[in-house]
């Protein structure tokens, strides 16, 4: 019940800032230097056409009307019309969100498999070769630019090595009858495991490339964690208790050090939905990143706001998330 | 006036700190010598009977699409990223330290308001906020500059909030107002210098940051334009000769990693000097 109630008190703390993020994107349409209704309306509209499209779209109104008419819109899931695609923005944004996040969830969820060992297993092995090699990887991990990474892994375990397709979701003409929209999901499903491992394959390079800087991130900051934990004195006291260090590390050590790498995780989980935009770009993955990365280069203002959004939900979530399983990890959080 | 020098010295054990400073300086120094140090001046002519070709004695990174040299644009490619960084660094400081000594300092609605507009910035990553302001903006080097200080003056704003809320209620400040000082003579002549070297810290760390989303906001079209020999706006290019052209990839990339690298060791080494409390225990 105060697990609800703390839900709740954190969930009411994004709706401020969603609400400012449509604001920004409002304001934003206003400093547009063309007048968005001949935008509409299009080059070769007649000045009563351009009245009709102004009265159409309410933006005779005052500004304070307009914008509270525009938030109405978004909460009714209303985005706007694609410039380029010609269909609302939230039908491209929800056709293209399986693909996203079935990367995001592969490259996240694979970083927190590896990172969170990896970062235990150097601290515990402090300035050995390892921690020094794994120091060098999250030091350029933090540092590349995931369009580089992209780039470098596609010329060389794509196109040099042809170990890996250097783009798409799945090799065309392969067969794969759509459930969820998420292939490796639909695959197993329909048990097509052609189009599974086809999809497996097509994954790795982008979710390596997404999965990189999380990765880096979530090492550093577990190693920082047991590090911290190791210096406490119930740990000291355990073990002079003679408790069994593998026991030490896993249930008490772990527990307090996991804090710091959860935080971490919520704000990538966003990350990896944002910075999806450049990664499937580069993979041509036909994502929501994708569309958004297209629509900036068509000026279709209504899609980049709704990708804007979009994104800013999935930093919400993300950390609404991490909160949650702080909540579970450490109780004092939901007291505080 | 406090001594650095204990400080230097200890900066000085950290060799990974040092090696980021001096990657930092060599920036600094290819962007000042530029034309003398680039193969070439003329960064913008097109060549096309050189085009594409790979690294060799008279072209040592290779040319691009256009048979231009891409050494000497990664090398005036420094100059376009210093000023973004800079200038964008320097108009983040501008709004964000004195909106954060305001909203410290002061009580009531304003510091309020202050730190719930940070909130929402800090909330959203920069890259997408800069993206939905540099999208509707016309695209330039300019309208990056400013997406980027729009979005980047938050962390100042929150980090000079935090340290001057602490110094309002401290005693020597007390016995400043004793004496009668206005407050702009407190916050100014005690507050500010007081907080100055997180700014620093924050300064460098962000730089590194900065240069990286920059980078990000050229390749995706909305950053520098042709024929800048911007590094992002350089891989976007790139990537249509891949992977014949593997060189036209390699550079541009490789002068980002450097550099971001060097900024970011540089901040984390400061930091652990400076303020050990901030430190990932261990690094």
């Amino acid at each position: 019940m105060k697990l609800l109630v703390y839900f709740f008190r954190r969930m009411l703390y994004f709706l401020p800032i969603l609400v400012s993020l449509i604001a920004i994107g409002f304001f934003l349409f206003y400093l547009i230097p063309a007048d968005p209704v001949r935008l509409i309306a299009g080059p070769y509209a007649t000045p009563e056409q351009v009245e009709k499209v102004r009265e159409q779209y309410g933006l005779d109104k005052p500004l304070h009307i307009q914008f509270f008419k525009y938030l109405m819109r978004f909460f009714q899931g209303d985005l706007g019309t694609s410039i380029y695609t010609h269909q609302p923005v939230m039908q491209d944004l929800i056709a293209r969100a399986p693909a996203t996040l079935e990367l995001g969830f592969i490259s996240l969820f694979g970083s927190i498999l590896l990172g969170i060992p990896v970062g235990v297993f150097v601290a515990l092995r402090r300035n050995s070769w390892a921690d020094h090699l794994c120091r060098a990887i999250t030091i350029g991990g933090l540092a590349v630019a995931s369009f580089w990474l992209g780039i470098l892994v596609q010329l060389y375990l794509g196109y040099r090595l042809d170990l890996f397709p250097i783009g798409g979701r799945i090799k065309p003409g392969i067969m794969l009858k759509s459930v969820t929209g998420f292939y490796l999901l639909d695959s197993l499903l329909t048990l097509n495991f052609r189009a599974f491992f086809d999809t497996l394959l097509h994954l790795t390079l982008p979710a390596i490339t997404l999965g990189i800087p999380c990765f880096a991130t979530i090492v550093r900051f577990t190693r920082g964690g047991v590090l911290d934990a190791l210096k406490k004195d119930y740990v000291l006291y355990s073990r002079a208790m003679g408790l069994p260090r593998p026991v030490l590390v896993y249930k008490y050590i772990l527990r307090n050090a996991i804090i710091a790498p959860i935080v971490q995780i919520g704000l990538l989980i966003g990350y990896t939905i944002a910075g999806a935009i450049v990664v499937e770009k580069v993979f041509a993955w036909p994502g929501v990143g994708n569309f958004a990365a297209t629509s900036i280069i068509m000026f279709d203002y209504n899609a980049i706001l709704g990708f804007t959004l979009w994104s800013g939900i999935a930093f919400c979530l993300g950390t609404l998330l991490a909160d949650l399983a702080l909540a579970l990890v450490d109780p004092r959080e939901v007291s505080r | 006036m406090i001594t650095y020098l204990p400080w230097i010295r200890q900066f000085m054990r950290d060799r990974l700190a040092v090696f980021g400073f001096l990657i930092i300086l060599f920036l600094v120094f290819v962007a000042i010598f530029a034309p003398s140090l680039a193969p070439t001046t003329s960064i913008y002519d097109v060549h096309l009977s050189e085009r594409l070709q790979p690294p060799s004695s008279k072209h040592l990174c290779g040319t691009d699409n256009q048979g231009r040299d891409i050494l000497s644009r990664v090398i005036y490619g420094t100059r376009i990223t210093i000023v973004i960084a800079v200038i964008a660094i320097g108009a983040s400081l501008f709004l964000g330290v004195p909106l954060g000594l305001i909203s410290g300092y002061s009580q009531g609605w304003l510091s309020g308001l202050i730190q719930r507009v940070s909130d929402i910035f800090l909330a959203i990553p920069q890259l997408i906020l800069a993206i939905a302001i540099a999208a509707v903006l016309k695209p330039s080097i300019t309208t990056a500059i400013l997406a980027l200080s729009l979005t980047y003056w938050p962390w100042f704003s929150r980090l000079v909030y935090a340290q001057s809320r602490s110094l309002r209620i401290s005693t020597f400040i007390e016995a400043t107002q004793a004496l009668g000082a206005s407050t702009r003579r407190i916050i100014f002549l005690h507050v500010l210098p007081n907080v100055i070297t997180p700014i620093i810290i924050r300064s460098t760390i962000g730089m590194g940051y900065t240069i990286l989303t920059a980078a990000t906001l050229g390749f995706l079209g909305v950053g520098a334009q042709p024929p800048s020999p911007e590094w992002g706006l350089a891989l976007a290019e790139a990537r249509e000769y891949l992977p014949k052209a593997w060189w036209f990839a390699l550079f541009p990339g490789l002068a980002i990693f450097t550099v971001v690298i060097g900024f970011n060791m540089f901040g984390d080494g400061l930091r652990d000097v400076i303020d050990p409390r901030l430190r990932i225990s261990g690094k």
